[in-house]
């Protein structure tokens, strides 16, 4: 059915087609217990912003099947909706169901860390992000090199956050070692320097992001197309702090 | 005879204020509107893209613009509650203007259907009509689309407190 309905069917055409939408009707008609064809159904509201729409089905396909799409409807709620508690307590969930596993990339805890530096929790999002380098290495200080260049994105905009600028520089140079054109990273680096009132480095690593971002570097995550990731920054964002 | 008209005019008051939380604007068949009128750029063809084809989101981030609403609403300086989403869904055309025609979906904070304050809509309304920075929507061949867009505010307790995408 799946393979009749989804794949050489809705999969076939746009998501935002009618046929898309019309597949997996009929899947959903002739096997309500699909959790795939709520959740693909549910693909254009999410993206278009009609969540009265989409929201409901990605719940009823975690009602089916919460092992598949727990973590996933709490990445949605993390980046798309800006929903941070929700996200946090479907991360939660999703940690029980199937511990230390990864959605878009990423471990739960790695979300978790988003939601809570959103939030404002930083303690909680320090540990958030020290959960996911565990992960990620498996305990082993030896594969830090397997660690994720935007989790040390992200730590190094939590402590920049925090205003303990050494361990943001840090973060945020060993980011910059994976990554040299990462706009985000160039940019928090060059707010850093600017709070250190040093102008100088502020406007190199101003420039460098600024460069960066007109060639088309970004973040390097699935969904920046759809939505702003937290603290993810624009040009508009340095060129106000280039002229500041 | 004056109490009873006393009274009509109590009720009438009640009335109006407890039904200004369900105020709607354009009702149509496919959703509640803000604006409905549309004319087509002669120099656009009449296909589209969504925004997320065609790198349409709006060029500044979203704490950005979240500072930019607070300003624009604290002047305004009305207390609202509820708590959840109003998203305006709208067309930019080929050559970045913004088409008046604007749908609006509201939501509760659980993603259910919900109407805010009819004032609250106006005002974010207001706000978002201030926009005027919308990019021209480029495949990556460089062809120019229109395109279909939206802008949602995150509202907690009455404030707005994020702004998607």
């Amino acid at each position: 059915m799946i393979e009749k309905y989804l794949v050489k069917g809705a999969e076939k055409y746009s998501y935002n087609s009618p046929q898309w939408q019309l597949y997996c009707d009929s899947l959903i008609a002739i096997c309500p217990n699909i959790a795939e064809a709520y959740q693909l159904k549910a693909i254009p509201y999410i993206k278009y912003g009609d969540y009265a729409k989409a929201f409901p089905l990605e719940d009823k396909a975690v009602e089916l099947e919460p092992k598949n799409y727990t973590a996933y409807r709490g990445f949605l709620k993390c980046i798309f909706t800006k929903d941070y508690e929700g996200a946090i307590i479907d991360f939660k969930k999703a940690q029980q169901l199937t511990p230390n596993s990864y959605e878009m990339d990423h471990t739960y805890p790695f979300y978790e860390g988003l939601c809570n530096l959103e939030l404002g929790n930083y303690s909680l999002a320090e540990e958030n992000f020290k959960k996911d380098i565990l992960i990620q290495t498996g305990g082993d200080t030896a594969k830090q090199n397997k660690v994720h260049f935007n989790t040390f994105l992200y730590i190094g905009i939590l402590y920049y956050e925090m205003k303990d600028n050494e361990k943001a520089r840090k973060n945020l140079q060993k980011c910059i070692a994976v990554y040299k054109a990462h706009p985000d990273a160039n940019y928090y680096l060059g707010m850093l320097y600017k709070r250190e009132q040093n102008t100088e480095l502020k406007n190199k690593y101003l420039e460098i992001a600024k460069q960066a971002k007109s060639k088309g570097y970004s973040m390097n995550e699935d969904n920046l197309y759809y939505a702003y990731y937290p603290h993810q920054i624009t040009l508009y964002e340095i060129n106000t702090a280039l002229q500041q | 005879m004056s109490n009873r008209l006393t009274i009509l005019l109590i009720i009438s008051a009640i009335f109006l204020l407890t039904n200004q939380s369900f105020a709607q604007n354009f009702v149509l068949p496919d959703g509640e509107y803000m604006d409905t009128t549309f004319t087509q750029n002669k120099k656009c063809s009449g296909a589209y893209a969504y925004f997320y084809s065609v790198g349409g989101k709006y060029p500044e981030n979203s704490a950005s613009l979240l500072k930019k609403a607070q300003t624009f609403l604290q002047q305004k300086n009305e207390i609202y509650t509820n708590s959840g989403y109003i998203t305006f869904r709208f067309m930019i055309d080929c050559e970045g203007r913004r088409a008046p025609a604007t749908q609006v979906l509201q939501t509760d904070e659980k993603y259910a259907s919900f109407h805010f304050a009819k004032n609250l809509v106006d005002e974010l309304y207001g706000f978002f009509k201030t926009l005027d920075k919308w990019v021209t929507g480029k495949s990556k061949d460089g062809d120019t689309y229109s395109y279909k867009a939206f802008l949602t505010f995150k509202i907690k307790n009455g404030k707005v407190i994020n702004i998607i995408p």
